[in-house]
C-alpha cells in the first residue's frame, strides 16, 4: 500500500494516524458499497437465467408440453416479430391512449372530491358511507353496461378506468391530505392563515411524495383496467390480442403481448418517476437524516 | 421600561395597511397591550365541559416583560392561546392592543415549544412563511427572511431543509421566523421546553441579546423557574386548574442578565425560591 509511510510501528503495533484512518473508512466503505451492487446482481441474473433455462428446458425435453407453456426462445422470437407490426401500431396504441386518457381523468376527479373532502369535512361525513358502498360494487361487472352504453370503442374502456381507479386515487389522496402534522396545523393558525392556504401551503405539499406512490399505482391500474374491459369485448387493443391469441393456443405469442405490456408499463412509470422527483426530493433528504 | 411602537419597515405596504387598520380602531388604548379581566375559559371535553380558567386578572403594559409560571396542566397555555386569538374565553373580558385578539394581527409574533418547520422547504422558505401570510411581496420576503437568519446566526444555512439541521438550529430558524414581522407583542410558549438543558442555555442567552434591540412587549408562558426570572420583569404564579392568579412578584434584578452567571447570585435565588414556595402550593397530590 502506498499509504503505508503514514502508518509507524510501536512495539509491534501499528499506530495509524488520524488521516490515514479517515481514508481507510473511506475505501473500506466504497469497497462494501462496490461488493454489495456486485452481488445485488449476481444474484438478479442468475435468478433469471436459472428461470428461462429451466423453462427452455422443459419445453425442449416436451417435459411439459410447449403448447400449453410456450417456450422462451419462441417468445422472443414472436416478440421481435410484433415489433413495427399491428400489435404495437394499433392494438398498443389504442390500449396506451385509453389507459392513459382513464389514468388522467380519475386523476383529476379523485384529487378534486378528495379536496373538497378534506376542505369541507361535513361533505366526506355525508358522501363516506355512499363512497364505501360504491366503492364494494364488482367493478368488472360493470363492463357489459359500459359496453352497452358507450360500444366496443375505447369509451367504455376509459370508463372502465374511471370506476376502477377513481376510488384508489380518491381513498389514497384522502389519506394523504390528512396526514399533516399537528404542529404544521397550529402554526399555519398561528401565523393567520386562511383555510385556503392552509390547504396548499401545509396540507398538500405535505401530501406530494404519497401521492406519487398513490399515482404509480393508479397508473399501473389503468392499464389493467384497459385490458379487462378489451379482453371482455372490443374492437381494437391489446387485450382483444390475448384472448384472440388464447383461444388459438398461441402461447408463444400471448407471452409475448405481456412481455410488452410489461416493458411498456415500467417505462412509464418510470418516465413519471422521474417527473415527480423534483417534489419527493424533501422526503428523501427528511429519510436520510443529516 | 422601553418605549413601544410598531416596527413594520415603511416598504411593507400590505403589513402597513393591516397595522393602521388595526391602530384606527382602538378607541381605549390605555396603554395595556394585554388586558385580562375575570377571563374564564371553558373546554368541552370527551366528558363534558371542561373548566381551565377561573377568573385571570392580569394586565401587561407596553414594553414590559411578563412571564407566567404554572402547575403543568394548570391552563397558562391555554390562556396565552386566548391572548393569540387561538381560543375563545368563554366569560369576562380580554383585550390585546385595545380589541378582541385574532390570530391575523400583525402585531402577533408567536413562538411555539416545538419548532414546527415545514420539511418540504428550506430554512429561508420556513422564515418567509410569516411574511407570506402578511402578503408581503416575494423580493421583500427574501430579503426580510436573510436578515433574519443573519439575527440568527444562520446565513450560511438559507438553503438547508430541516433534516440537516441540529434541534438548536431549527429552534433558531423557528425564532427567525416568529421576529422576522417585527413584532410588537411576542408570545413565546415554552420556547425552549423541546431543547437539551445546555442548548436551551444558548438559546436563552441568545434570545436576551436579541431583544436587548427589541423595544415591544413580551409575553412568556413556562415551567422553568430560572427562564421566567432570567427573561422577565414580572412573574405571575397562576393556580392549579381552574386557574386564577395566585400571586405576581417582580424581578427587580438589572439588565443585561447573563444565563449562566445571573444565576448564581444570592437575589436570584430568593426569588427562585419565593416562586417555587407558591408553586408548590398549587401542586395537587396527583401532580406526584
Amino acid at each position: 500500500m502506498s499509504t503505508i509511510e503514514s502508518s509507524r510501528e510501536v512495539s509491534g503495533q501499528v499506530v495509524v494516524s488520524a488521516e490515514e484512518g479517515k481514508q481507510r473508512l473511506l475505501i473500506e466503505a466504497q469497497r462494501s458499497e462496490r461488493r454489495h451492487l456486485i452481488q445485488t446482481w449476481c444474484i438478479r441474473v442468475g435468478f433469471i437465467i436459472l428461470w428461462l433455462g429451466s423453462w427452455q428446458l422443459f419445453a425442449a425435453q416436451r417435459i411439459l408440453n410447449p403448447v400449453f407453456i410456450g417456450e422462451p426462445s419462441g417468445i422472443w422470437h414472436s416478440f421481435t416479430g410484433m415489433l413495427g407490426g399491428s400489435v404495437v401500431t394499433t392494438d398498443l396504441r389504442v390500449t396506451l391512449f385509453e389507459s392513459i386518457v382513464g389514468f388522467l381523468a380519475s386523476l383529476i376527479i379523485g384529487l378534486s372530491v378528495a379536496y373538497c373532502f378534506v376542505r369541507f369535512s361535513i361533505l366526506e361525513r355525508a358522501f363516506r358511507p355512499i363512497v364505501t358502498a360504491v366503492n364494494s360494487v364488482p367493478r368488472i361487472a360493470l363492463i357489459p353496461i359500459f359496453i352497452i352504453w358507450f360500444g366496443f370503442g375505447p369509451m367504455s374502456k376509459i370508463a372502465n378506468i374511471i370506476s376502477f381507479v377513481t376510488f384508489t386515487v380518491l381513498l389514497g389522496a384522502i389519506g394523504a391530505f390528512t396526514a399533516s402534522d399537528r404542529d404544521h396545523m397550529l402554526l399555519s393558525k398561528v401565523l393567520g392563515f386562511n383555510e385556503r392556504e392552509r390547504m396548499w401551503k401545509f396540507v398538500i405539499p405535505n401530501a406530494v411524495p404519497a401521492l406519487a406512490n398513490i399515482f404509480e399505482l393508479a397508473l399501473i391500474y389503468s392499464f389493467l383496467g384497459a385490458i379487462t374491459a378489451e379482453m371482455l369485448g372490443g374492437a381494437q387493443g391489446v387485450g382483444v390480442r390475448l384472448v384472440l391469441f388464447a383461444n388459438q393456443y398461441q402461447t408463444n405469442n400471448y407471452f409475448a403481448v405481456l412481455f410488452l405490456i410489461v416493458i411498456v408499463t415500467v417505462a412509464i412509470v418510470q418516465g413519471m418517476r422521474l417527473l415527480l422527483k423534483r417534489f419527493v426530493k424533501w422526503r428523501e433528504v427528511e429519510m436520510r437524516g443529516e | 421600561m422601553m418605549g413601544s411602537k410598531i416596527r413594520n419597515s415603511p416598504k411593507d405596504s400590505a403589513g402597513q395597511s393591516m397595522v393602521n387598520q388595526y391602530r384606527s380602531n382602538e378607541p381605549k388604548d390605555n396603554g395595556l397591550v394585554i388586558d385580562a379581566q375575570n377571563v374564564g375559559l371553558w373546554l368541552n371535553g370527551s366528558e363534558g365541559p371542561v373548566e381551565i380558567l377561573n377568573s385571570i386578572d392580569l394586565q401587561v403594559r407596553n414594553g414590559e416583560y411578563v412571564a407566567v409560571v404554572g402547575p403543568s396542566g394548570s391552563g397558562k397555555t391555554m390562556f396565552l392561546s386566548a391572548v393569540a386569538g387561538l381560543e375563545k374565553h368563554t366569560s369576562g373580558s380580554l383585550r390585546v392592543f385595545g380589541n378582541k385578539p385574532v390570530p391575523e394581527d400583525p402585531r402577533l409574533g408567536f413562538a411555539m415549544s416545538r419548532d414546527a418547520l415545514l420539511p418540504w422547504r428550506t430554512a429561508r422558505g420556513n422564515v418567509e412563511l410569516s411574511l407570506e401570510a402578511l402578503g408581503v411581496p416575494a423580493n421583500e420576503r427574501r430579503e426580510r427572511a436573510e436578515q433574519a437568519l443573519a439575527q440568527v446566526d444562520l446565513s450560511d444555512y438559507a438553503d438547508v431543509y430541516r433534516a440537516q439541521l441540529s434541534q438548536g438550529m431549527r429552534q433558531r430558524v423557528a425564532l427567525a421566523r416568529t421576529l422576522v414581522t417585527n413584532p410588537s407583542l411576542l408570545l413565546l410558549d415554552e420556547p425552549f421546553a423541546a431543547l437539551d438543558a445546555q442548548t436551551r442555555i444558548l438559546m436563552q442567552e441568545r434570545l436576551m441579546k436579541l431583544l436587548g434591540s427589541y423595544e415591544g412587549t413580551v409575553f412568556l408562558v413556562t415551567h422553568d423557574i430560572s427562564e421566567a426570572i432570567l427573561l422577565c420583569d414580572r412573574v405571575i404564579v397562576f393556580s392549579h386548574r381552574p386557574a386564577h392568579v395566585a400571586r405576581e412578584i417582580k424581578i427587580p434584578l438589572p439588565r443585561p442578565r447573563s444565563a449562566v452567571h445571573s444565576r448564581s447570585t444570592p437575589e436570584f435565588q430568593q426569588l427562585y425560591e419565593e416562586i417555587w414556595d407558591q408553586l408548590s402550593r398549587e401542586f395537587s397530590v396527583e401532580d406526584i
